[in-house]
């Protein structure tokens, strides 16, 4: 009963999200001052477009249900979406918008899975190493290395990167994804390693520090439970104790709080693309910002905040698979 | 009863419980303090005497390395950027206070309605439509909210912020006043017929106060970071701020023209901010748990 109740709450939650999002969405993109019908037209102006911009706005105007009621043109909204159509990008039409996503979404996805993944293993084993050795002069130091890493935010981290490593001593590349000029088999996998290592440093190095301090917590916690001076008491070697006492128990929140911050890394790396001018979500975001591309914006807030939510939502499904408490609660 | 009689009778019940002494005591907090104090004073009395506006471009010659005179040199606009850098902490400052102050008063406010004041079913309204909320990535939400305004004041950009920072903040709130509840002394003070608001204003909030102050802390730090990623995307307000000279600077190459003195030294303040209100943080969380020190050892 226990279980079911859980998904069950846990469905509920990610679709009412899920609709949350998406009508924020349908009603931001409605602040814009002045009709979209203008904002259209204007755009158009920009780009020294004056032929057919009638039938071009009416044809974006019916596609949407623009001349409708507002609860009609949410509908059209919503049968849309469903139809996995995010529309038109209004400065590089006739390109949709998922299209333009889906040329760089897998920038961003190898970009922030990997040092994702880095950051996590690494932090946490470090936060275990803090958190068993808590009273050693090694493990203060290192903690405070890892509470300003963890205070210092990607981006300006990814600053101070660019400047020791491109400018001072130039190792890497300043911006950008890939050489033009390198291309086919390895040579061209390894010059896509070379132009990522600074901007997933940037977010290795910063994010490692909030897990390292967050595991370092957990470890503490766990090491003043009773079970645990039991373990010793019975001699089992220190070894065995980190390893099937203390880590797995410490490991558990510190999945939960994997999923709480999938946000915060997908939203700050958003960030560190701009400055590398990487060639993922954060940097199309960066291009439509600047060029007023509402309907990419809307496209890209759409697609991370998704991202975001079913992360979490898997997460929460796989946790009692970790937890098996949350079976019998 | 006055509101005036109630407000000073209350100063000095808060002054004399328990939490003054120990804060007094703490040296996490009062270096907090003492350094974020010190950020603001300079940066709003510097502001005020800096000679030279930031709002003139060609004002000086552009693109200078330090000196004496201008100790930050000057940016590609010919702008002094020591006095750029005070006038943007003070911007960045008044954003992360202002939604300080909102956040502060909206989750302390939702949080004794959900928690104490309401019931179970406004609890329950209130606690999840908070979750659902707490979900959504508010960096985006706030992107887009501000690509679609595009000509916003430093106050319309705090009020954007705060907009989107309640929930956690709520939540925290509510699961300490959940707990607070079940305390001896509400009984006690439930018995002898005090009635629920005067708990809440008597009793519960000034027991919070610590949790409140830290939570404050967390949310001004969380506000500049916010306002600085905006600022990054070229979405700030149309004043400077810490957010905007990054935004510039990165604009104008400043980072491979090699001049340091207009990307480095905003990353200094903020760090400064940034520490001050953690000392901030960690101290009032240390009053508020007094074995959290004892727990991490530190």
């Amino acid at each position: 009963m226990g279980l079911k109740r859980y998904f069950a709450e846990k469905i509920c939650m990610y679709l009412a999200s899920m609709f949350t999002a998406i009508t924020l969405n349908f009603v931001i993109i409605r602040l814009i001052p002045g009709n979209p019908a203008e904002v259209l037209k204007e755009l158009l102006r920009q780009q020294a477009i004056s032929v057919g911009v009638v039938e071009f706005v009416e044809e974006y105007i019916r596609e949407f249900g623009l001349d409708k009621d507002i609860a009609t043109q949410f509908i059209y909204y919503l049968v849309q979406l469903l139809h996995g159509n995010l529309g038109v990008s209004m400065t590089r039409f006739p390109v949709t918008v998922q299209e333009l996503i889906a040329r760089h979404l897998p920038w961003s996805i190898g970009l922030l899975g990997v040092s994702c993944i880095i950051s996590f293993a690494l932090g946490t084993l470090l936060g275990a190493f803090l958190g068993w050795s808590r009273n050693s002069r090694i493990a203060q130091g290192l903690y405070y290395l890892a509470l300003y890493l963890s205070l210092t935010p990607y981006y300006l981290l990814a600053l101070i990167l660019v400047y020791l490593f491109v400018f001072l001593i130039p190792l890497f590349p300043f911006s950008g994804g890939y050489s033009i000029s390198v291309s086919g088999g390895l040579n061209y996998i390894l010059d896509i390693l070379w132009h990522s290592t600074l901007p997933a440093l940037s977010v290795v190095l910063s994010s490692a520090g909030g897990w390292a301090l967050s595991m370092r917590a957990f470890m503490v916690n766990v090491l003043g439970e009773d079970f645990l001076r039991l373990a010793k008491a019975k001699g089992l070697k220190p070894a065995r104790i980190f390893r099937l006492y203390a880590l797995r128990n410490a490991i558990l929140p510190q999945t939960t709080g994997l999923a709480l911050s999938i946000g915060n890394i997908v939203a700050g790396s958003l960030l560190v693309e701009v400055i590398f001018a990487y060639p993922g979500m954060g940097w199309l975001l960066f291009q439509a910002i600047s060029c007023l591309d509402y309907t990419m914006i809307q496209g890209i807030f759409l697609i991370t905040v998704t991202a975001v939510l079913t992360s979490i939502f898997i997460i929460e499904l796989l946790y009692p698979l970790i937890d098996p408490r949350i079976r019998y609660s | 009863m006055t509101l005036l009689g109630f407000a000073r009778r209350y100063l000095v019940m808060v002054k004399e419980s328990m939490i003054f002494k120990d804060l007094s005591r703490s040296t996490k907090f009062k270096s907090g303090l003492l350094l974020l104090l010190s950020v603001c004073i300079i940066s709003l009395i510097g502001s005020r005497l800096s000679p030279y506006d930031v709002r003139q471009v060609g004002y000086l010659p552009p693109d200078r390395p330090p000196t004496l005179e201008h100790p930050l040199g000057t940016d590609s606009f010919g702008r002094d950027v020591f006095s750029e850098l005070l006038v943007g902490t003070l911007n960045s400052l008044q954003v992360g206070f202002i939604v300080g102050f909102i956040v502060t008063l909206v989750s302390v406010a939702l949080g004794f309605i959900a928690g104490y004041y309401g019931g179970k079913r406004l609890d329950a309204i209130i606690s999840s439509i908070t979750r659902i909320f707490l979900v959504i990535p508010a960096l985006p939400v706030m992107i887009l909210v501000s690509a679609c305004i595009r000509v916003i004041t430093i106050h319309m950009l705090a009020l954007i912020i705060s907009a989107f920072s309640w929930p956690f903040a709520t939540l925290v709130i509510r699961s300490q006043v959940l707990s607070l509840r079940e305390k001896e002394f509400v009984n006690l003070a439930k018995a002898s017929g005090l009635n629920d608001l005067r708990i809440i204003f008597e009793e519960l909030i000034p027991n919070m106060l610590p949790y409140i102050g830290a939570n404050f802390a967390s949310l001004v730090s969380w506000a500049i970071l916010a306002e600085i990623g905006l600022g990054i995307l070229g979405l700030g307000p149309m004043e400077v701020t810490l957010g905007i000279i990054f935004y510039w600077s990165l604009v104008h190459l400043a980072l491979i023209r090699n001049l340091w003195w207009w990307w480095f030294p905003p990353i200094l303040v903020f760090m400064l901010i940034f520490s001050s209100l953690y000392l901030i943080h960690s101290g009032l969380d240390e009053v508020a748990n007094p074995r959290l020190k004892r727990v991490t050892g530190l």
